[in-house]
């Protein structure tokens, strides 16, 4: 089992060195300079001599191999620069955001197993009748449902026609709440993003779960405990949903890389203060330092995930630590 | 009869099937808010929707967003105060000022009863010392250029601060008191300037401000909260005790706030949420003409373009009228020069090219562009007149213009490829020179100085996209720059349209009106081209009840 985490572990950095490299080079190669958006016109212009003082206080009048190794020998030492636009650390930044955008994951991911889960134990059960193929064609409405048209409808139907919930933003106007106070307050915001979120995840982990539940359900051992004289929904609750659960383990943390990327719109739509928004401003104003703390968190957090998906999958299934 | 429930419901479907654009919907009738009973009285507080967030506090180290700019305004006093009308300037700082006979010098006398938050006075030092941060090159402040003719300031004595130039023009007056805000010694001078464009979160640790509201909060991607300045100069002002920012990045999103009252202003809205707002009881519709203008740039230097007659041509096929009437309804005009018709400068005595198909024609046959092969496009030399057309994805208006353009211009016989890039990546081609056509959004500067556009100095500088280059142009733009007052320069700017107007190096498309809603219980509301939470420190909402 060590060996099997250190062979993972090592793998893990690899790809996260490939996923910042890759990031770093590709943003430079990109169209478009930092200070050309900068200035006025006219006699405001920004001359060529300024615009050369502010990529040079940017470091970015250096050869590109020497900002990159420069940005990796500082990231990992922790510091990732300062930001173009704000001039703020860039991991400040981003770390502040984070935790809103994990919050929205959590959240939408609860909404994803909430529905998911039970239409697939239940289409499972009435497998092959009308509801089976009404839960299918529910997923796949699910699965194409594009999450910005989704959130636009969510608030036009919840903020306006039945304004009952709050259409963007975490926290009330100008409130500055404590204790529970706080948390219901930061729950009514949670509702629409994280439910927008969740149904678009839910397409994909239903359809999943009931193939995977299906396949579990014609193991021998399914047939033994059929043979024992167990109800068939504690079968297929206890024996099939557990056998099920080690595939989904992967789904979800898979699901997470999804999760965060569909934040990115509907962080935009719904006024959250995440990652997502600050990484689509950063990518906007060409602001490097920004989109590479960002993007190196993100595949942090998605490899950290996965990582502990692999852990856990070793742990419930010893053939897949010995493969 | 429908219930509001149901109307607005009917009102949603409709939104979902015609997302693009949706006129006449809604059922609602049109009765405008009347004023206040009331009248101005302290208390309160009004919620903005914003669709970006400020980039900063300290201006002089962050790019100047139209948001940071808006916001900044309420924390730091100018010297004085810009008008609308462009031509007439208030005290701020400055009760007073006087240039000296030459105009090389330019001496402000400070109220004295104005001061920070932290009870300190605000003196010609905090001006000497602004000026120090503006020409720091460690501090590179992005507008530091604008300032090039100002030498050196002088303080003469505490209220008395004197600006020395090393030439006289017409907007030397802007640029030293309205172009950047004067910012606190006492507080911000301890930290030396090399160290200032690290320090962002330094200047908001040591934050005083002279404005009308000093800042309570800022949460970044979410709200700005700005609570009153009891020590304002300004007597029984501001009247609101707090002022709300929040980040709505979403168009649609913020309308719908408007609309529900989550929020009470909403600083852009888009021409299809303007007609419901306009359609709303509860609900005001401002909008004002903005100095920003759409044009098509014609790439001098590719074959058949470098030929006045074919540019003229191109703007005689375009029907501006209908494409803006489209594209905007109402809320947008068509424009045939630099100068929008608002501005004093214009020369309303010049005919524009009209939409005319014939004489687009004509002058391509000229040319030498005429249709020998019968394929309906014309060519010369058999290579028939193929123009790309460039504009960035995401402006929903621009990518329509495109579109009606390639189709109108269809017409008369020039096949136009229309290509909609992503924004880096259009400015890029832009500045490589990379295109034939060039649709794109400007913002007339406020001191006038059109050199970025037909200066043949600003080709290589990238803002002068058609790569005009005129003698008389630039000998215009530069007399113009050296004039002492605008008024002086009105003869070389009416020449300098009537060159445009027969070279069409561009052809101007339209001038578009910046759609600000809010809640009647808000008032004065008065946004305009310069600021659109212009004089907030006068504003005062209803009662709550």
């Amino acid at each position: 089992m060590g060996r099997y985490l250190l062979r993972r572990l090592a793998a893990s950095l690899l790809l996260l060195w490939l996923v910042v490299t890759v990031t770093f080079f590709l943003l430079h190669a990109a169209p478009g300079r930092p200070t050309e958006l900068l200035g006025d016109f006219g006699s405001r212009a920004l001359g060529a001599e300024q615009r050369e003082q502010i990529e040079r206080i940017y470091g970015l009048d250096r050869p590109l191999p020497e900002q990159y190794v420069r940005w990796l020998g500082a990231t990992l030492r922790g510091d990732f620069g300062t930001s173009f636009d704000q001039r703020r650390p860039a991991a400040t930044m981003v770390v502040e955001a984070l935790p809103a955008t994990l919050l929205l994951a959590l959240a939408a991911t609860l909404v994803e197993y909430a529905l998911s889960v039970p239409l697939a134990v239940w289409a499972v059960r009435r497998r092959g009748s009308a509801v089976d193929s009404t839960v299918r064609s529910v997923s796949l409405v699910f699965f194409s449902l594009p999450e910005f048209w989704l959130g636009v409808m969510a608030i036009l139907l919840f903020t306006y026609v039945w304004p009952i919930l709050p259409s963007s933003g975490m926290s009330s106007p100008g409130t500055d709440l404590t204790g529970w106070a706080r948390v219901a307050d930061v729950a009514r915001h949670l509702v629409l993003p994280a439910t927008v979120l969740g149904v678009s995840a839910a397409g994909g982990s239903l359809r999943f779960l009931r193939n995977s539940l299906l396949d579990v359900m014609g193991q021998d051992y399914i047939r033994a405990a059929r043979a024992k004289g167990l109800s068939e929904r504690r079968v297929l609750t206890v024996h099939g949903l557990r056998n099920a659960a080690v595939p989904a383990t992967q789904i979800l943390a898979l699901n997470l890389g999804a999760l965060l990327n569909g934040a990115l719109i509907v962080e935009v739509i719904f006024g959250w203060p995440g990652l997502g928004q600050v990484l689509i401003l950063a990518i906007r104003t060409n602001d490097y330092p920004v989109v590479l703390a960002a993007t190196t968190l993100s595949a942090v957090v998605v490899l950290a995930t996965n990582f502990a998906a692999d852990v856990a999958q070793a742990a419930l299934d010893p053939r897949v630590r010995h493969r | 009869m429908l219930s509001p429930p149901t109307r607005r419901l009917s009102a949603v479907l409709l939104a979902a099937l015609l997302w693009a654009g949706c006129t006449g919907c809604g059922s609602e009738p049109s009765e405008r808010p009347g004023a206040s009973a009331d009248g101005p009285h302290r208390g309160g507080q009004v919620v903005v929707a914003l669709t970006s967030d400020i980039n900063g506090i300290n201006n002089l180290i962050v790019p100047a967003s139209v948001t940071t700019t808006e916001v900044l305004r309420q924390l730091f006093l100018p010297l004085v105060f810009e008008q609308p009308d462009s031509r007439t300037i208030e005290p701020a700082l400055a009760e007073s000022w006087e240039f000296s006979e030459d105009r090389l010098e330019l001496t402000f006398h400070l109220r004295d009863d104005v001061q920070w938050s932290d009870g300190t006075p605000v003196t010609a030092d905090d001006v000497a010392f602004t000026f120090s941060a503006w020409t720091s090159p460690e501090v590179g402040w992005e507008s530091a250029a604008a300032i090039e003719a100002i030498d050196r300031v002088e303080v003469v004595d505490p209220q008395t601060a004197r600006f020395h130039f090393n030439r006289a023009y017409a907007g030397q007056l802007l640029d030293a008191a309205t172009l950047g805000v004067i910012l606190p010694q006492h507080a911000w001078g301890a930290l030396p300037f090399a160290e200032w464009r690290d320090g962002a979160d330094w200047f908001r640790d040591h934050l005083v401000v002279n404005g009308p509201f000093n800042l309570a909060s800022w949460t970044p991607q979410q709200e700005i909260v700005l609570e009153r300045n009891p020590l304002y100069y300004r007597d029984g002002l501001p009247h609101l005790d707090r002022v709300v920012l929040r980040v709505v990045p979403d168009q649609t999103n913020q309308s719908t706030q408007l609309l529900n009252g989550q929020a009470d202003l909403v600083i852009q809205l888009s021409p299809e949420s303007a007609e419901r707002v306009e359609e709303a009881s509860d609900v005001e519709l401002y909008p004002y003409w903005t100095r920003g203008y759409i044009a098509v740039a014609w790439n001098l230097n590719r074959d058949g373009l470098a030929d006045a007659r074919v540019r003229r041509a191109l703007t005689h096929g375009i029907d501006r009228e209908t494409l803006v009437e489209s594209i905007w309804g109402s809320y947008a005009r068509p424009l045939s020069g630099p100068i929008p018709p608002d501005v004093w400068l214009y020369d309303d005595s010049l005919e524009p090219l009209a939409y005319d198909p014939e004489t687009a024609r004509r002058l391509l046959a000229e040319a030498g562009w005429t249709d020998g092969d019968g394929d309906g496009t014309v060519d010369r030399d058999g290579r028939p007149l193929r123009l790309r057309l460039l504009t960035n994805s995401g402006n929903q208006q621009r990518e329509d213009a495109a579109v009606l353009i390639q189709e109108q211009l269809g017409r008369i016989g020039i096949d136009i490829v229309a290509d909609v890039l992503e924004f880096n990546t259009m400015i890029a081609q832009a500045q490589q020179g990379d295109f034939d056509g060039l649709i794109f959004g400007i913002t007339l500067p406020t001191t006038f100085d059109l050199s970025y556009a037909v200066h043949t100095d600003s080709i290589e500088s990238g803002t002068n996209l058609a790569g005009f280059s005129n003698p008389e142009a630039d000998r215009l733009a530069d007399e113009i720059r050296q004039q002492p007052t605008l008024e002086q320069a009105q003869p070389m700017y009416d020449r300098l349209q009537r060159i445009l107007r027969d070279e069409q190096p561009y052809t101007f498309l339209w001038q578009s009106q910046r759609l600000v809603g809010a809640r009647a219980r808000v008032h004065g509301v008065d946004p305009n081209h310069l600021f659109t939470l212009w004089d907030l420190d006068e504003w005062w909402v209803d009662d709550e009840s």
